[in-house]
């Protein structure tokens, strides 16, 4: 693919990206309550040598129950859901800043992603099921320096 | 002899504006008080927002206040860590845990609320630390929730205006004048400004925001902010927003409203980061969280050869960065907030910065949409205008390759220089939370002294005595190697009258918009194009009741490769 085309994709993918988010918001206060609610632990990694220019250990999944059903959309299609999935990214540290961290699951934007209070962590709330899944490639983004967990996801 | 006398000639005609310009950032006549008003850490909730915010504010004032009513200015932070603890280590929360002290970022901005209070402003600075926590959270990254700050607070100084409230009794009543307002965010707070002027027209225009001055912004959104004085503050070493999306503050509104009767502004800073104009995210401050943006976050940084540390760094100390916000904070706020026009050529580049300022630095400067002030010559919106400019003129290149536009909406590229990334490329960088395209520009080079750029204008249109100069933006394409590493561009404009007598000038007398960008580290080198004004004074004899074309000669370097744009002639006043 040449570079126009690949650029021109992009764009087309973040106009979809745009729009579709745009279409239905989960509530910020549920996404704030799912940053830090207890959940079932999907999977987690193991890595412990710090990768990238973000200096990336390893990750976790959640599983996470919601109080109430939500509307949301998901690509592009409207799907109601009890279940939400937090990705939680460690290594850093993730100091506030202007430009957000982005979350790319196999070279994608997959969402903005907020640092923890420690800023030893970065955490993605996602509805999507399917987000997720087994040995998804995991990148931390903030505009044009990226680093690449070691680790792809491994989930039971 | 000739040569040297014209080229004299020339220098006074150029100098004469900065004898004019004062020194905005000399001292007023007022005494100085410092005062703060606190409401509490979770005293404010803006909508559907994830988080409580604290109402807290620092206020810099006259001390003698019988003259009042004074302007006022605002000031609102950006994202930065939010707390500390005694072992230094910087936290992201809000409130603040136990042993956890709050990062007061709403400070950092003393330095110039000190300067504008004795020049008989009001200055609020806000503290946005419960933004700061949890924007992440929120689709448009709190654009929103920080122009609801910003209207918050003036709701609480109208009160301390009309009726008077605590802290400050009725000491304030008929103080503070809520029909003449500026505003300054830096960062994300530069958005917030952003958001926070379409915000207030939402609410009906309660307040009379006068001037708005994002500084290192971020731009998620798009706001389009309209009708109203625009200045933006672009940091060439910025190490945070690297892209300087900020940029398209200025780009957006250039031409979005017919007849919009505020000028736009932007100068582009070299050496200066991101974080030094707020001394509390500062290293001299010592409080934790505070960095040199362009070392932390760009990998390699350190060493790049321009926004580095090394002995070819251009970097500015941070006092040094403060003095170019401090010249130009008050530059902008006088002149449209406190109806100061003698400092209006400190901000169209006409004069030179403020004394102290460094004077590498780009001034821009879009006349406001009034046929008196500004006669758009070819804005390369269209393709058409390729051929045909805006007035109707008869466009012609010459041995000029590439010769197209790019950047702007399908079909042109999105980007100008396919092979360098978004953030080398501001103006169309794309953004977070808005599809809107890039700016269209014009991409033209030469390999021959022969290439050239004519725009011919109608009969009915060649009257342009009225007008202070001509002008346009242009960059250096630091990616086609016809032009040379590290050497400025240069090329002549020449203006030629219906009796066939010709003019020229040779941008480099007049700018140094055609610098070679420098650096080499990711992020730079830059393609920002910077605002070339030329005064038709300075073309000599030519009558400019009948001017029939302004022609780029591309004659002063054998080759090279220029990005172009706004062309127009163009007056400040």
């Amino acid at each position: 693919m040449d570079g126009f085309r690949r650029v021109s994709l992009i764009l087309l993918c973040l106009a979809i990206g745009i729009g579709a988010a745009y279409a239905q918001q989960p509530p910020p206060a549920l996404v704030a309550q799912l940053m830090n609610a207890a959940g079932t632990l999907r999977g987690e990694g193991h890595n412990a040598t710090p990768a990238g220019p973000h200096k990336l250990l390893t990750w976790r999944v959640h599983q996470l129950a919601l109080p109430q059903p939500v509307t949301v959309t998901i690509n592009g299609k409207s799907v109601t859901t009890s279940t939400a999935f937090r990705l939680t990214v460690t290594g850093g540290p993730f100091p506030a800043r202007a430009t957000p961290a982005v979350i790319e699951i196999d070279g994608v934007a997959a969402g903005v992603a907020l640092e923890s209070a420690d800023q030893s962590a970065l955490r993605l709330v996602t509805f999507d099921p399917a987000l997720l899944h087994q040995g998804a490639r995991v990148t931390v983004a903030y505009g044009e320096v990226r680093s690449d967990l070691p680790e792809t996801l491994n989930l039971h | 002899m000739k040569k040297t006398l014209h080229a004299l000639l020339l220098l006074v005609v150029l100098a004469a504006p900065a004898l004019l310009a004062q020194d905005p950032t000399a001292p007023g006549p007022f005494a100085v008080t410092r005062e703060e008003y606190n409401f509490g850490d979770t005293a404010f909730t803006p909508t559907n927002f994830p988080g409580p915010v604290e109402l807290l504010a620092s206020v810099h004032h006259p001390t003698d206040l019988t003259g009042g009513p004074f302007p006022l200015v605002v000031f609102l932070h950006g994202r930065h860590a939010t707390c500390f603890n005694g072992q230094g280590a910087a936290f992201l929360e809000w409130p603040c845990s136990d042993g956890r002290t709050p990062i007061p970022s709403y400070q950092g901005y003393d330095y110039v609320g000190a300067l504008l209070a004795s020049q008989g402003y009001f200055v609020v600075s806000i503290s946005a630390n419960g933004v700061n926590a949890v924007d992440n959270m929120v689709f448009d990254l709190g654009a929103l929730a920080r122009a609801e700050l910003i209207q918050k607070h003036l709701d609480i100084l109208k009160g301390f205006t009309t009726s008077g409230g605590a802290p400050f009794g009725t000491r304030f009543v008929g103080k503070i004048d809520l029909t003449r307002i500026g505003t300054m965010g830096h960062s994300r707070g530069g958005e917030g400004v952003a958001r926070h002027f379409t915000f207030n027209i939402s609410q009906g225009s309660p307040y009379g925001i006068r001037a708005v001055l994002p500084l290192a912004p971020t731009d998620f959104n798009r706001t389009l902010v309209n009708n109203v004085p625009l200045l933006v503050m672009l940091p060439y070493c910025d190490g945070d927003v690297s892209d300087l999306q900020g940029i398209h503050y200025f780009d957006d509104v250039r031409y979005n409203v017919p007849g919009d009767p505020a000028s736009k502004h932007y100068v582009l800073v070299m050496g200066a980061d991101h974080d030094f104009f707020n001394t509390v995210w500062s290293p001299s401050s010592g409080i934790p969280g505070a960095a040199d943006d362009w070392v932390a976050f760009v990998p390699g940084g350190v060493s790049d050869s321009f926004c580095g540390t090394g002995k070819t760094s251009q970097r500015l100390t941070e006092s040094q960065q403060r003095a170019v916000s401090t010249g130009f904070f008050t530059a902008f706020f006088r002149t449209f907030v406190g109806g100061e026009t003698q400092f209006l050529p400190i901000l169209t580049g006409d004069a030179p910065p403020p004394p102290g300022v460094t004077h590498d630095l780009h001034v821009t400067f879009h006349a406001p949409d009034n046929p008196l002030l500004r006669r758009d010559l070819n804005r390369f919106l269209t393709s058409s205008e390729l051929s045909t400019n805006v007035l109707g003129g008869a466009v012609t290149p010459n041995a000029l390759s590439p010769y197209e536009i790019c950047g702007g909406p399908s079909p042109f590229p999105p980007k100008c220089i396919p092979s360098a990334n978004n953030a080398q490329q501001p103006h169309t960088t794309p953004s977070a939370r808005s599809n809107a395209p890039g700016l269209s520009q014009l991409h033209s080079g030469w390999t021959s002294a022969s290439g050239s750029l004519q725009d011919d204008l109608p009969p009915s249109l060649r009257n342009v005595s009225g007008f202070q100069a001509i002008q346009f933006r242009v960059v250096v394409d630091f990616s086609d190697p016809r032009n040379v590493t590290g050497v400025p561009q240069d090329f002549h404009v020449a203006l030629t009258d219906t009796s066939g007598f010709t003019a020229t000038v040779a941008v480099s007398t007049v700018s140094s918009a055609l610098y070679f960008p420098p650096g080499e580290t990711i992020v730079v080198p830059k393609i920002v194009l910077s605002t070339v004004r030329i005064p038709l004074s300075a073309f000599r004899r030519v009558n400019l009741n009948a001017v029939k074309s302004v022609v780029f000669q591309f004659d002063q370097k054998p080759q090279g490769n220029v990005l172009v744009d706004d062309v127009a002639f163009a007056s400040a006043q």
